[in-house]
């Protein structure tokens, strides 16, 4: 599903952000991204949805190259890969039917359509019956199972997710992880990068540990 | 589908404008004042336009007449003249009454004229043409027949008066491309920094967007709209409050104003001209959300 190789980002000259990765992610598969703050995690995974190019290498997802891809296409990239983030961003003056209701809206489905996969989505994270409040008035999880809602209601292939449990206390972190991986079983492929040590042993999942941009084996 | 969409993008534009009241407001009133500028040169120009094309249509010829023309020829010219078709009345000027008015002209200057032994001022016919016959074109016509005559050494038909008052609404048409070009900059300009103001305003939004797979023209559609709206309104502005500046002034000095401009008196715009500062409106607008939006949204 994913596949990196050689890939080399590099924002200044001489200093590689991400040096000679290779990996293989396989379709269903999940898997974390391990290791210190700064060792390049979220830069991976940015290369993954294109949020930045990388300096050289190739990026296999889902079959498609995307190391060159044009930008034009990025937008039609994206709808497959759902990308969770440790703040959220969620639109605060929206409620949570219309924060996960963006993810459709911007791709052209209709009214009713949007209607009942909202609903089923946000049932999935349980939380329908928070479907009009906003985001401020609920808890830190309530609101990353709402970014959730929104990066699955799509359907993608790919749950991306960048320390997804970074603001969360450790009861909501289980609650999390665990719904990752109903994600998971259900047969999109998951790919978490976090540098909660713990919370990998907990799991019993494979793991690339990543350290000063270099992929450890 | 299609109209689904469009639903879709006008609800966006709704919200934008309600969330950025103040900025959409500041767009809009710089669209108005611009047009609004720009409408009251306008409207001057095409007031004046007409104004010289009542005087142009006022034309009197003026013939004057060989030094050596005998009274017998004066009279059977006089004659000949009157069966040109067009003339309505004509009054015979001599070289004394010529000398007589030139000294009033004058005025207390009349001294210049001590040193003359002789009179050299020609005599003239003043000729008056019929209504229908008041046009250049015309009257270029009249004058061409009496050019024939070889006891008429000389024809002036107010034509220079009439020249000069072109160029000068020339130069006013001139002042009103140029400073009309230089406002219409300057109104791109801050509507594209209002614009880039509003998009920066909803920074996170378009982020998220871009997100979840929105494409660029899907997120740049509600700007451009935006854009469009708020010039039509800007521009509708600006008609309301010129008709009622134009109003105003037709009602406060009209009976001086049609005695002097004849009877067209003042005239406001034109529909068609109407429409075109509506879509000039539209246009600036766009063209505002244009400039911004192209460089931003990466």
């Amino acid at each position: 599903m994913i596949q990196m190789f050689h890939v080399y980002k590099s924002y200044l000259r001489n200093t590689n952000a991400l040096e000679d990765i290779n990996l293989r992610v396989e379709k269903g598969e999940f898997v974390f991204l391990t290791g210190p703050s700064g060792a390049g995690k979220t830069t991976l995974l940015k290369l993954l949805f294109c949020a930045e190019r990388a300096t050289r290498g190739q990026i296999l997802v889902n079959g498609r190259n995307i190391a060159r891809i044009r930008e034009s296409s990025i937008p039609y990239l994206r709808r497959n890969i759902g990308v969770v983030f440790q703040d959220f961003k969620l639109l605060n003056n929206r409620t949570a039917f219309e924060n996960v209701a963006l993810a459709l809206e911007v791709i052209g489905a209709r009214r009713k359509e949007i209607k009942s996969k909202v609903w089923k989505t946000l049932k999935m994270v349980g939380l329908q019956h928070k479907i009009n409040t906003k985001p401020l008035r609920l808890a830190g999880g309530e609101q990353q199972r709402i970014a959730i809602a929104r990066a699955l209601v799509n359907d993608p292939a790919i749950l991306l997710a960048d320390e997804p449990t970074g603001n969360l206390d450790p009861d909501l972190t289980i609650e999390i992880i665990n719904l990752l991986k109903d994600i998971n079983a259900r047969g999109t492929t998951v790919m978490i990068a976090t540098h909660n040590q713990a919370l990998v042993e907990k799991l019993h999942k494979r793991s690339l540990v990543l350290d000063k941009g270099k992929l450890l084996n | 589908m299609l109209f689904e969409r469009a639903i879709y993008f006008l609800e966006r534009v709704g919200q934008n404008i309600r969330q950025d009241a103040f900025i959409n407001l500041v767009t809009i009133s710089t669209i108005a004042i611009t047009l609004l500028i720009l409408s009251t040169f306008w409207l001057c120009f095409l007031n004046l336009n007409t104004f010289l094309q009542n005087w142009g249509e006022k034309i009197q010829i003026t013939a004057y007449l060989n030094e050596r023309t005998s009274p017998e020829q004066l009279e059977e010219l006089k004659g000949k003249i009157r069966e040109i078709p067009g003339i309505k009345e004509m009054s015979f000027i001599s070289k004394d009454q010529a000398l007589k008015l030139f000294r009033e002209q004058l005025g207390g200057q009349d001294g210049l004229l001590e040193g003359l032994n002789s009179n050299p001022l020609p005599a003239s016919w003043e000729i008056q043409l019929q209504q229908d016959y008041q046009n250049s074109e015309k009257a270029a016509e009249i004058v061409g027949k009496l050019k024939g005559f070889k006891e008429i050494e000389d024809l002036q038909y107010g034509q220079r008066w009439v020249e000069r008052f072109s160029i000068f609404l020339n130069l006013l048409r001139l002042a009103t491309f140029f400073i009309g070009g230089l406002l219409i900059l300057a109104t791109i300009f801050i509507i594209s920094n209002t614009i880039k103001l509003s998009v920066y305003a909803r920074k996170e939004e378009i982020e998220i967007m871009k997100l979840v797979g929105a494409a660029d023209w899907f997120i740049k559609i509600p700007f451009f709209l935006g854009g469009i709206l708020q010039g039509l309104i800007g521009a509708s502005i600006a008609m309301v409050i010129l008709y009622s500046i134009y109003k105003f002034l037709i009602d406060a000095i009209s009976p001086v104003m049609s005695l002097s401009l004849g009877a067209g008196g003042l005239t406001f715009l034109p529909w068609n001209h109407i429409y075109w500062f509506l879509l000039g409106g539209m246009l600036l607008g766009l063209a505002g959300s244009f400039t911004s939006l192209g460089r931003h949204l990466r």
